[in-house]
């Protein structure tokens, strides 16, 4: 069983497992027998149930209602599982007495019922876990307390605190798509501007920008105000003629871009149309009959009708081309890999086309037939990166994923470099005028 | 020292979805590493890395079943057998 394997192969000292969806799902069944059967065999000292539960406020009562976490408790006892420790989530703090009477009801000790209020950033979460001595009681159910006496949270209580409070002010950023209205689908997307943010020591605005509400005409001016614009993935059709729009903004203004997954496909779209001349390239899963199917499915995908399961899924490794930006993103390394989730990808018969108008081909697969990343070189654009794959599933509070860490980074040059330009011209000074303005302005 | 004995954290949720288990799992994650304790973590989700959006069913019209194709039977399988 993978849980076994996963505790023999890691050897941790702790391995925490979470089921997914809430208990009583007919879906999880198996992995709750599991877990029950892996506490029997191991027993009390070396493992330990917790149980996250709701106790919701009911306005016109006033009151804390401790009812559905009673019941769910019990739903997890007929299948043989005894919480040990409850989590409970709400809107106000429970008082000593309602903590005491879940601990009754739900047959845990007093001190185990932990309050999980709200929270200003996620990231004071396992602080406010550490006041109500979480941590001490899990370590001591486990036997682990004289082995690991202290907990050292500096480091943490400084993110928190430069979270709250960064020195270097804000950049803004757009992030442009179609599922923006929910925002919890890109959760892990916005973590990892947190912590590029974190790391130059920047609180990162996001705007969320409806790419549809791009198809008016002077919509340059809704892109105006960013420092970076970056498009994430996605699927289906809806939305991709706004994304160009904004790709084609940010290509020729110079504003820092950062795409990934469906904001690669969308840049060599954007690219393929706009400088090689290849009118209308396109995706074949937006458009089936496009003359120039710059983007399409590579894998033999005959025979197979159905959707499930034709991803390409998981880590995959990816050579990163001599001088490029990646590489001197990614330190020099010649070699990463990075997590993936797409069923389309670039066409490598384009490439060379793409390749002799200007457009740099920074990460390729080992075979050499999955595009991975795709760059403008720097003397043209100061930052025009795009990945195939999701750099945002490694990226970590305290270790932040290089790509959007320099992402962030060019977004701040950016902010500089036009507050400069707006002072030099309120001061009537004589500046010369980059190249790319004039481009712009020719349009 | 021969292999260490590995300790278990299950974390279950209750109640509704999205209350935020994997943030209470990862922070109790976090809180242990503090500790110097080298931590791993999983998630056993029947619809992990699937591709959810496109698992269709259909449903038998006499028994009221789910009828899946073989590939997906056989990719379910291998999900829970692992």
């Amino acid at each position: 069983m993978a849980v076994r394997k996963v505790a023999e192969n890691d050897n941790p000292d702790v391995l925490i497992v979470e089921i997914g969806g809430t208990v009583g799902d007919i879906e999880s069944l198996p992995f709750m027998e599991a877990i029950r059967q892996i506490g029997n065999e191991e027993g009390k000292t070396n493992a330990i149930f917790v149980h996250v539960t709701l106790v919701p406020y009911i306005a016109a009562a006033g009151e804390l209602k401790t009812k559905p976490t009673q019941h769910s408790v019990k739903e997890l006892r007929e299948i043989g599982i005894a919480p040990d420790i409850l989590l409970c989530r709400s809107e106000h703090t429970l008082s000593l007495d309602l903590r005491r009477k879940i601990a009754l009801f739900c047959n845990v000790q007093e001190n185990a019922v932990i309050s999980a209020l709200d929270v200003n950033t996620i990231y004071e979460v396992p602080l406010a876990f550490y006041e109500q001595g979480l941590d001490s009681l899990i370590v001591d159910s486990l036997n682990l307390t004289e082995q690991f006496p202290t907990a050292d949270l500096k480091d943490w209580r400084e993110l928190v605190s430069t979270i709250k409070e960064p020195s270097e002010g804000a950049v803004k950023i757009a992030i442009v798509g179609k599922y923006v209205e929910l925002e919890d689908s890109y959760k892990s997307l916005r973590e990892a501007l947190t912590h590029a943010g974190v790391a130059n020591n920047l609180k990162v605005n996001v705007n969320w920008v409806e790419s549809e509400n791009l198809m008016r005409d002077n919509y340059e001016t809704d892109l105006h105000d960013f420092d970076a614009i970056l498009v994430p993935g996605g699927f289906g059709k809806r939305g991709i003629s706004g994304m160009l729009r904004a790709i084609k903004y940010a290509r020729k203004s110079g504003t820092p871009y950062f795409g990934i997954c469906l904001g690669m496909q969308t840049a060599c779209i954007e690219f393929a149309r706009n400088i090689c001349g290849l009118k209308d390239a396109d995706s074949t899963e937006f458009n089936s009959d496009t003359p120039f199917p710059i983007i399409f499915k590579l894998r033999d995908l005959v025979n197979i009708e159905e959707l499930g399961g034709t991803m390409r899924l998981g880590a995959w490794d990816c050579n990163l081309k001599k001088e490029s930006l990646v590489r001197e993103i990614y330190n020099g390394a010649d070699k990463i890999d990075e997590r993936h989730r797409h069923r389309y990808e670039f066409n490598p018969e384009y490439r060379a086309v793409l390749e002799k108008e200007g457009l740099v081909f920074s990460g390729v697969s080992p075979d050499g037939k999955f595009v991975e990343m795709i760059e403008l070189p720097r003397e043209i654009h100061p930052f025009f990166v795009a990945c195939q794959f999701h750099p945002e599933y490694k990226s970590k509070p305290l270790n932040a994923h290089p790509l959007f860490v320099l992402f962030v980074k060019a977004a701040q040059q950016n902010r500089l470099n036009s507050e400069n330009l707006k002072d030099d011209i309120s001061s009537d000074k004589q500046i010369e005028i980059p190249e790319r303005a004039v481009a712009i302005s020719e349009e | 020292m021969t292999e260490k004995q590995t300790k278990y954290i299950f974390v279950t949720g209750g109640v509704v979805s999205s209350l935020g288990k994997g943030l209470a799992a990862s922070s109790i994650g976090c809180l242990l590493e503090t500790r110097g304790m080298r931590v791993s973590m999983m998630k056993l989700d029947p619809y992990i890395n699937v591709d959810p959006g496109t698992m269709i069913f259909r449903l038998s019209k006499k028994s009221g079943a789910a009828i899946i194709s073989a590939r997906q039977f056989k990719l379910f399988r291998t999900l829970l057998m692992k």
